[in-house]
């Protein structure tokens, strides 16, 4: 029941300031739009690219939008108080995750879909591109999240979270992409589904109690 | 209305350092039921670090601090129900109301109804300002709302670091009012201030750092 | 176990035992190095199929080799550092980083010159070359995070973390890029098939990775020694050793 009381006032937070939530929505068209601009119109070039440049401004709004995570509450002393409450601080930190997700993952797994539209891809392929960002999504703000927690407070936090977390994308890029170029060419995707939801179940045990140790350490000082 | 379980707080030996160089070292206090504790010393002694030290906000370089008879780092979810700390930064969401604010403290704590924020809002004469955002509220009205904490939660312990700042005659009173019944009752009481405490009937320890 | 972590986890010993170690390795590095070198570059007969340009593999091997082994001595002694609390074991991972990275540049440099004979191009996205190119890149990020952390209490404990979390990804960063790789492998590019070593080709590249790993614990020993220095300046021990390096050249 707490807990439930909890996530609700992480959305009602992020409700108050739902402009801010947006930002990674508008990125995320923006960037994808700059690829027809800038490699081909051509329909065909357009939809083999599709896959990797829907991936790629997905991972790179999911990475902008993290930098708000922590900071605020972190400005305002919030933090402290969740770091000293008798709850358990990565049940804590998972349903601010799930908050956040909802907030800002899933309206990009919304709108992915309407300009893998513009970038002609198949049917087939925007369904395994709406089921590949609903189970990487978590993974990407997962393993964001932990270098958040790490880079909290540091000059040019964005940079930094960035330079650190990419390569840790990688693998979801990976079969994030390839899901979505597979069905495109009527290929069989259960393997890589079959990955992601590895990988998310993997970091869904391990990040939380990780992102609790890090935070623990007194990066908040 | 008595506190009953009969606990100890004590720091041993604590080293704090910040970057390179050492804030603070080998503090020793004990603090027991019914004790208020004022910590001194000049600005940039290390005051706001030994408060965060004690709540366990702050890994200490050196030493430990005990609640009962364990360090406080293997029993964080009891030791934090039985602490309340209210630091400089009120803690509160910018775009949450004070009355949501409350609840959302009442949810990290556990417990409390509605009757009980409403009371303690009054007490601290924000009722008028119960649905207001935390952001359009004054740096005292804020400071008030921060102290609404401690009539909510049921803890012993309670660490307040600078209190009295930014608060006017009438709150600071109300606060002093607080302190001297939560200790009368048995609870503790860590503090830091810049002006001497003015508590008539309250034998106070110091620990000053130089 | 206890007593010698503890032993040798107090920097004071520490630096005193790294200056030793150094002293120690220097000369048995330099001559499995040479051997290596000399073995690789000199006699070792060239290969039927590409001719000299396979010899930059004695450099190239060893420095990938040695990029990853560097990065499991960090793995190792964050391990170290969080569960003992040895404070030697976090400058251990300071002193590693920047070798690391060294490494892995080298390996990556190496590699593209040896693709340009072999594959006609400088640079091929195989699994292989990727893989080291994002070891390259982490070794980069965990440098830049443990050079913005200006507390150094907070730094040691961020680092270390950082390395077990990129060790426990490493292996999936890895198996991915394979699997990606096999996917998008164009026919265009024919890899020649590598028949088994000769023994004799194979001795000085154990040497070379011998030589290099002694090398890396010299170097490590180096900048460890000033990494202590640097932190215990202001302890009793460092001032009095000062003092005595100072009487010793008339300063």
């Amino acid at each position: 029941m707490a807990l439930y009381k909890l996530f609700h006032y992480e959305l009602l937070t992020a409700k108050r300031s739902l402009h801010e939530c947006l930002y990674p929505i508008m990125v995320f068209g923006l960037i994808v739009t700059l690829f027809p601009l800038s490699v081909s119109t051509d329909p065909k070039t357009l939809s083999m690219i599709a896959p990797g440049v829907v991936w790629v401004g997905v991972l790179l709004a999911c990475l902008l939008s993290m930098d708000r995570l922590f900071r605020e509450d972190w400005e305002s002393g919030f933090l402290d108080r969740m770091l000293l409450s008798s709850q358990s601080l990565s049940v804590l930190i998972l349903i601010k995750l799930l908050a956040h997700w909802v907030v800002l993952g899933l309206p990009l797994i919304l709108v992915a879909p309407l300009l893998g539209l513009f970038l002609h891809l198949t049917y087939q392929a925007e369904l395994a591109l709406v089921v590949s960002l609903l189970l990487g999504t978590p993974i990407l703000m997962l393993i964001g999240a932990m270098g958040v927690a790490l880079t909290l407070g540091l000059r040019n936090q964005g940079l930094l979270l960035m330079i650190l977390v990419i390569p840790f994308f990688i693998p979801v890029l990976i079969f994030g992409s390839s899901a979505v170029g597979s069905a495109n060419q009527q290929l069989s995707v259960t393997g890589q589904y079959g990955f992601l939801a590895g990988l998310l179940l993997l970091s869904l045990c391990f990040v939380p109690w990780t992102i609790a140790g890090i935070l623990r350490i007194g990066v908040a000082n | 209305m008595q506190i009953t379980p009969l606990n100890q707080l004590r720091g041993q030996h604590l080293e704090a350092t910040l970057g390179e160089a050492c804030i603070f070292s080998n503090v020793n206090f004990n603090l027991e039921n019914g004790q208020l504790l004022q910590v001194l010393g000049p600005n940039g002694a290390g005051k706001t670090s030994l408060l965060r030290l004690i709540c366990g906000l702050l890994p200490p370089t050196q030493g430990q601090v005990l609640w009962g008879d364990a360090p406080i780092e293997s029993q964080r979810e009891i030791y934090h129900q039985e602490m309340t700390f209210i630091g400089h930064k009120a803690g509160m969401r910018e775009t949450l109301s004070a009355v949501e604010n409350l609840q959302m403290d009442c949810a990290l704590t556990g417990g409390n109804s509605e009757a009980a924020i409403e009371s303690a809002l009054q007490q601290l004469g924000l009722l008028q300002a119960a649905t207001i955002l935390v952001r359009q509220l004054s740096a005292g009205q804020r400071r008030r709302l921060a102290l609404c904490r401690l009539l909510l939660g049921t803890a012993v312990l309670w660490v307040l670091d600078e209190p009295f700042s930014n608060l006017d005659k009438d709150a600071s009173t109300l606060l002093h009012g607080f302190i001297e019944q939560h200790v009368q009752q048995g609870g503790m009481v860590i503090l830091t201030c810049h002006h001497d405490l003015d508590f008539p009937h309250l034998p106070i320890e110091y620990l000053r750092l130089e | 176990m206890w007593q010698f972590l503890h032993k040798y986890g107090s920097p004071k010993i520490f630096y005193f035992t790294a200056g030793r170690w150094f002293r120690w390795l220097a000369l048995p590095s330099l001559c499995f190095l040479l051997i290596g070198l000399v073995g690789g570059l000199a006699f070792v007969p060239e290969d039927y199929y590409q001719g000299e340009g396979f010899r930059i593999i004695y450099i190239h091997a060893p420095s990938a080799f040695l990029a990853m082994g560097i990065y499991s001595m960090m793995a190792i002694s964050a391990v170290i550092f969080l569960v003992w609390r040895i404070k030697v074991a976090a400058m251990w991972i300071c002193a590693s980083a920047p070798i690391g990275a060294w490494f892995s540049f080298l390996a990556l440099f190496t590699g593209a010159i040896w693709g340009k004979p072999m594959w006609g191009t400088w640079w091929i996205w195989d699994a292989r070359l990727t893989s080291a190119l994002i070891l390259f890149f982490l070794y980069l990020g965990f440098i830049a995070l443990q050079s913005a952390i200006t507390d150094r209490q907070v730094g040691d404990k961020a680092s270390a973390i950082l390395v077990l979390i990129g060790v426990v990804n490493l292996p999936i960063i890895h198996y991915s890029v394979i699997w990606w790789n096999t996917l998008h492998q164009g026919p265009t590019i024919s890899r020649l098939q590598k028949p088994a070593m000769d023994p004799s080709m194979v001795y000085p590249l154990y040497g070379m990775i011998i030589g290099l790993f002694l090398f890396y614990f010299c170097i490590a020993m180096l900048r460890i020694r000033c990494e202590i220095l640097k932190r215990e300046g202001r302890s009793r021990w460092v001032e009095d050793l000062v003092r005595e390096k100072m009487a010793r050249y008339r300063l």
